[in-house]
C-alpha cells in the first residue's frame, strides 16, 4: 500500500484528530467535526480526506440515522493500515500528538478492580 | 419614492436570503462535479457537502461555505489545465530527443544535457519539476 506521498501540515492535523478520537474511545468522524477540530477550511480538509481515502488509510460510510429532513453526513474512520501509518507518521513528525491528554491520563475509578475477585 | 425603493430593496433582499440555502446546495454540487473527475466520488462529495452546508448556521455562512468549495474547485480546474499543458510540453520535448530517458527513470540534468540538446533537456527537467510543484499545490489547496 502506498504511504503518503506528500506530508503536509493539514494532513498531519487531520491524522492527529483521527488518532485523538481513537484514543478518546470513538472511531467515526464527519467532515464538519474534522474541520472544527483542525480549524481549516472545507476544501483543505476534504483534499486531505481524498488523499487518505486513496491511500486506503480511512474508510467512509453514510450515517445510518440522519436527522429527519436533513441530508446524510458521511462518517470516516481509520483503517487498520491507516492507524498504523498515522501512528508511525505522527511518532516521527509530531510525537506529542500521541501522548494521552490530561483527561485521558487520569486513572478511571472502577468498582471492581481487575483481578480483585480472582481466586 | 425613497420609501418605495427601500421597501422594494428589502423585498429583494428577503428573496435573496430565502433562496440562498438552495443556491448554496446548487453551488456545492457544481463544485463537486468540477473538482472530481471520478463521477462516483463527485456524487459522494456533492451529497456530503450539501449536508455540511445545510448544517451551517445562517444563510450567509451557508453561502460563504459554498463559495469556498466553488473557489477551490475553480482553482483545481485551473491547475489541472496548467498541469496538462506542462505535461504536453515535457512529453513533446522528450519525443524530440528520444535518446533522453524520462527524468524520473533516468539520469539527472547534467547527463541529460550531455545526451541531448541542452535547452530541451533543461525544459524537460524544469517542466517535470513544475508539474511536481503543481501537484504539491493541489495538496495544499
Amino acid at each position: 500500500m502506498p504511504g503518503p506521498v506528500r506530508v503536509t501540515t493539514p494532513l498531519l492535523d487531520v491524522l492527529e484528530v483521527f488518532i485523538k478520537t481513537l484514543l478518546a474511545g470513538d472511531e467515526d468522524l464527519h467532515g464538519w467535526a474534522i474541520m472544527k477540530a483542525v480549524r481549516r477550511s472545507g476544501p483543505t480538509v476534504y483534499g486531505v480526506l481524498d488523499r487518505l481515502e486513496d491511500m486506503g488509510w480511512i474508510t467512509g460510510r453514510w450515517e445510518e440515522h440522519a436527522e429527519p429532513g436533513k441530508p446524510r453526513r458521511r462518517l470516516y474512520r481509520l483503517t487498520p493500515a491507516g492507524e498504523t501509518g498515522a501512528r508511525e507518521l505522527l511518532a516521527e513528525r509530531r510525537p506529542e500528538a500521541l501522548k494521552p491528554s490530561v483527561e485521558q491520563a487520569r486513572p478511571v475509578w472502577h468498582p471492581f478492580p481487575r483481578g480483585a475477585g480472582a481466586t | 419614492m425613497t420609501a418605495l425603493l427601500a421597501v422594494a430593496l428589502s423585498l429583494v433582499a428577503n428573496e435573496i436570503f430565502a433562496v440562498s440555502p438552495w443556491c448554496a446546495a446548487k453551488l456545492v454540487r457544481w463544485a463537486a462535479s468540477r473538482r472530481y473527475a471520478d463521477p462516483d466520488r463527485a456524487k459522494i462529495r456533492a451529497e456530503e457537502w450539501t449536508a455540511l452546508v445545510d448544517r451551517q448556521p445562517g444563510n450567509l455562512v451557508k453561502l460563504a461555505t459554498a463559495a469556498g468549495f466553488v473557489g477551490s474547485a475553480v482553482a483545481h480546474t485551473a491547475l489541472n489545465a496548467i498541469e496538462r499543458r506542462l505535461i504536453r510540453v515535457v512529453e513533446a520535448s522528450r519525443r524530440e530527443h528520444a535518446q533522453v530517458p524520462p527524468a524520473h527513470e533516468g539520469p539527472d540534468l547534467p547527463v541529460l544535457m550531455l545526451r541531448g540538446d541542452p535547452d530541451q533537456a533543461i525544459l524537460a527537467v524544469d517542466g517535470s519539476h513544475r508539474v511536481e510543484a503543481i501537484r504539491r499545490l493541489h495538496d495544499e489547496l
